[in-house]
């Protein structure tokens, strides 16, 4: 052989080797999960399970020996038989599962938007790959068996019980209102009815090797034609309360007013009352006074009384007639003394 | 060797094949020192002080390191930094569009005010968490999103609107990166469901007022349920309600519950405000009404003590000499009496000294008209 041919052969040889050895070392990622198939048959399977379930992986590695399947546990490098054998790799973690939001009517016939979502795994990546073998499938089941079991769930209860999860008291802000919160008791509430569907989904899933881990209502609301009647029923509630508080506070007022009228009334009669009485007394004292002084001698208080009426009341315009036999012009006619 | 015709600086692989021949030990070296170095490079690492490192050999975990400068098998082992210490948030109902000291937010009542390059980011984000857009508009499309993520029933089976917002932090690195795929996808998700949860089991009043204490703090436990459920490895750190409010077309009608409480208030406090002017006053008028009398009363009586007092006296000097006396008090009361009267007629009593009448004025007055008329 010639010299370059010999060298070009080492190459040629040194690199499919560097290929064969690549093809025979393969990478399983802490997030993944892996299926060894040899001409489309499984051969090996390499589990790396999110959640340790012992009784579970025990299960697993009876199921596959039986198959004839080889068991593996754990990320990292791994050997296999190049080129005839091929890697088929499974997401690890735990996955999420988006309902449609579905319009859905109760039990006592409210239409109401339900949004759910889905936690899920894969923790039978053989069984994965006999059934579903894509993400893609494996959803779509999903909306098939979560979408009906929700469905059923919620048109087989009135509203409140897919609302509420426990009956504790509701309070208001304003008393009024106390009444119109109050809603049926429930006996089940939203986390029960989940669990319930939760628990459906997981044993109908199983066989896909999907572990449904959670199922959670993310979105519950009125249908917008319901959503209306809710807002008038809203507004009505509150304009009635906004009227009772106006009219309260008028009839308070009007009260209040007619307190004051009465009130006034009273102090001023009262006072008046008492005023009066203490002048008639007064007045009456008087006039006792008087007349046990006056009645010692009327006639002298008489005359005195008509000399203070001459001396203040006879006066300017007063034309004074005085006849000659007065006492005072006695002494004009005659200064004797005289006796009258 | 073919000789072709070239320019000298075309350079053919010949050429360089010739070079490399040449210069083989320069090469090996520059090469290895080139390797050496990429391994080098490959083989250091630095953590941040806010983060952790996670090491990943050939794919399977191997280790977590904390911050600092550190060394790991080139190729071999991988690390990804993941910050542990950093406190993460998520809105709802809302986003803010700048942060700092005067945020701005978008949300229901802000949408047309923004920039549409915001709301396209938005619906961006919106579909990657796999919601589903109806039709119409930009603004349309973005204001029916929001009202999804924030409108909710209560356990009134009312509706309200509520923003809130969620901080996280990651507190197993490990978990993190290796449990959940889709991890904000996942916070979000949960976050909406447990929030829900705990308003469907409160009035709208308590939502808006009265309870939001205790739905933050019992939304925050949910969440933390679930999600340790799920092995997520976060650590929620708080469940803040941001703005709550009835829904826009029944806010008027809540706003007038308030409004009238107010005009209650007003009202009464008013009536009491005029009755506070006119009782006080009238209790005034009222005991003066009484001190008025009384003090009539004392005036009265004390007035006729002293007149008849002075009665009493004046009597009590007159008995002991009558006739004088009155004597005295008619004279003394002419001559008071006299002086104040004009005119004045003396008339002759009847026919005592015949027929002549006097006629004498004390007037000066007249006195002087006679006077006057005599002379004439």
């Amino acid at each position: 052989m010639k010299k370059s041919t010999k060298s070009l052969i080492k190459v040629l040889a040194g690199f499919f080797g560097l290929i064969t050895l690549c093809n025979a070392l393969y990478r399983v990622d802490q997030t993944k999960q892996a299926v060894i198939t040899q001409f489309g048959k499984p051969v090996r399977v390499i589990v790396n399970p999110v959640r340790k379930d012992e009784n579970l992986l025990a299960k697993l590695k009876k199921e596959y020996e039986k198959q004839g399947i080889k068991y593996s546990e754990g990320a990292g490098l791994k050997v296999k038989v190049p080129f005839i054998q091929g890697v088929n790799y499974f997401e690890r973690r735990i996955l999420a599962w988006d309902g449609f939001p579905e319009q859905i009517p109760t039990k006592d016939k409210k239409y109401i938007w339900v949004d759910t979502t889905a936690r899920w795994y894969i923790n039978d990546p053989l069984k994965f790959l006999q059934t579903v073998r894509t993400i893609d499938t494996a959803q779509a089941r999903l909306d098939d068996i979560v979408d009906s079991l929700v469905r059923d769930s919620i048109t087989a209860r009135v509203l409140p019980e897919s609302v509420r999860n426990s009956n504790r008291e509701l309070t208001a802000a304003e008393q009024e209102l106390e009444e119109s919160i109050k809603v049926s008791e429930i006996e089940e509430g939203r986390e029960k009815i989940t669990r319930e569907i939760y628990e459906n989904a997981r044993k109908a899933c199983a066989k896909f090797g999907i572990e449904v881990i959670d199922v959670r209502i993310k979105r519950i609301n009125y249908v917008d034609s319901v959503k209306e009647k809710v807002f008038d029923r809203m507004i009505a509630e509150r304009e009635r309360i906004a009227e009772r508080y106006r009219s309260e506070g008028q009839g308070e007022a009007q009260k209040i007013m007619g307190k004051k009228e009465f009130d006034f009334k009273t102090i001023m009669s009262e006072a008046y009352r008492k005023a009066q009485i203490i002048k008639g007394e007064a007045d009456g004292r008087a006039v006792k006074i008087y007349a046990e002084a006056y009645n010692k001698d009327p006639e002298f208080y008489q005359f005195m009384k008509t000399l203070e009426i001459y001396q203040n009341h006879l006066g300017d315009n007063t034309k004074l007639i005085i006849g000659t036999d007065n006492e005072l012009l006695k002494y004009l006619k005659d200064y004797s003394p005289k006796k009258k | 060797m073919v000789k072709r015709d070239y320019d000298s600086e075309d350079v053919t692989v010949g050429d360089t094949l010739d070079w490399l021949k040449k210069n083989k030990k320069k090469v090996y070296s520059w090469a290895a020192g080139f390797f050496g170095f990429i391994t080098l490079v490959s083989a250091l690492y630095t953590v941040k002080p806010d983060s952790e490192g996670v090491i990943k050999r050939f794919g399977r975990y191997s280790r977590t390191t904390q911050p600092g400068l550190h060394l790991k098998i080139p190729y071999v082992e991988g690390v990804t930094k993941v910050p542990v210490r950093r406190i993460q948030k998520q809105e709802f109902g809302f986003r803010t569009i700048k942060g700092g000291v005067r945020s701005e937010y978008v949300g229901v009542d802000s949408i047309e005010k923004v920039d549409y390059s915001i709301l396209e980011k938005f619906l961006e984000e919106q579909r990657k968490l796999g919601f589903i857009e109806e039709e119409g508009t930009l603004t349309q499309r973005a204001t029916k999103l929001f009202q999804a993520e924030y409108q909710m029933l209560t356990g009134d089976l009312n509706v309200g609107d509520v923003e809130f917002i969620v901080q996280y932090k990651i507190k197993d690195s490990v978990a993190f990166l290796f449990n959940v795929k889709d991890k904000v996808k996942t916070i979000r998700d949960i976050s909406e469901a447990a929030m829900r949860q705990v308003v469907g089991d409160s009035s709208v009043d308590e939502a808006l007022t009265i309870g939001r204490a205790d739905i933050q703090v019992k939304a925050k436990e949910k969440l933390q349920d679930i999600l340790d459920n799920y092995n997520t490895g976060i650590h929620i750190v708080d469940v803040k309600l941001q703005s709550v409010n009835p829904p826009r077309k029944v806010r008027p009608a809540f706003n007038e519950v308030n409004e009238a409480k107010q005009d209650r208030e007003r009202l009464v406090n008013k009536a009491w405000e005029e009755y506070n002017t006119i009782i006080p006053k009238a209790k005034g008028d009222a005991e003066r009404m009484v001190k008025e009398a009384k003090a009539y009363s004392v005036e009265r009586i004390n007035k006729a003590k002293g007149d008849a007092k002075r009665f009493v006296q004046i009597w009590g000097e007159y008995i002991k000499a009558k006739d004088v006396t009155r004597k005295r008090m008619y004279l003394e009361t002419l001559a008071k009496l006299l002086p104040k009267i004009e005119s004045k007629w003396l008339i002759e009593q009847k026919g005592a000294e015949g027929g002549l009448l006097l006629k004498l004025n004390l007037g000066e007055k007249e006195a002087e008209e006679e006077e006057g008329e005599s002379k004439k």
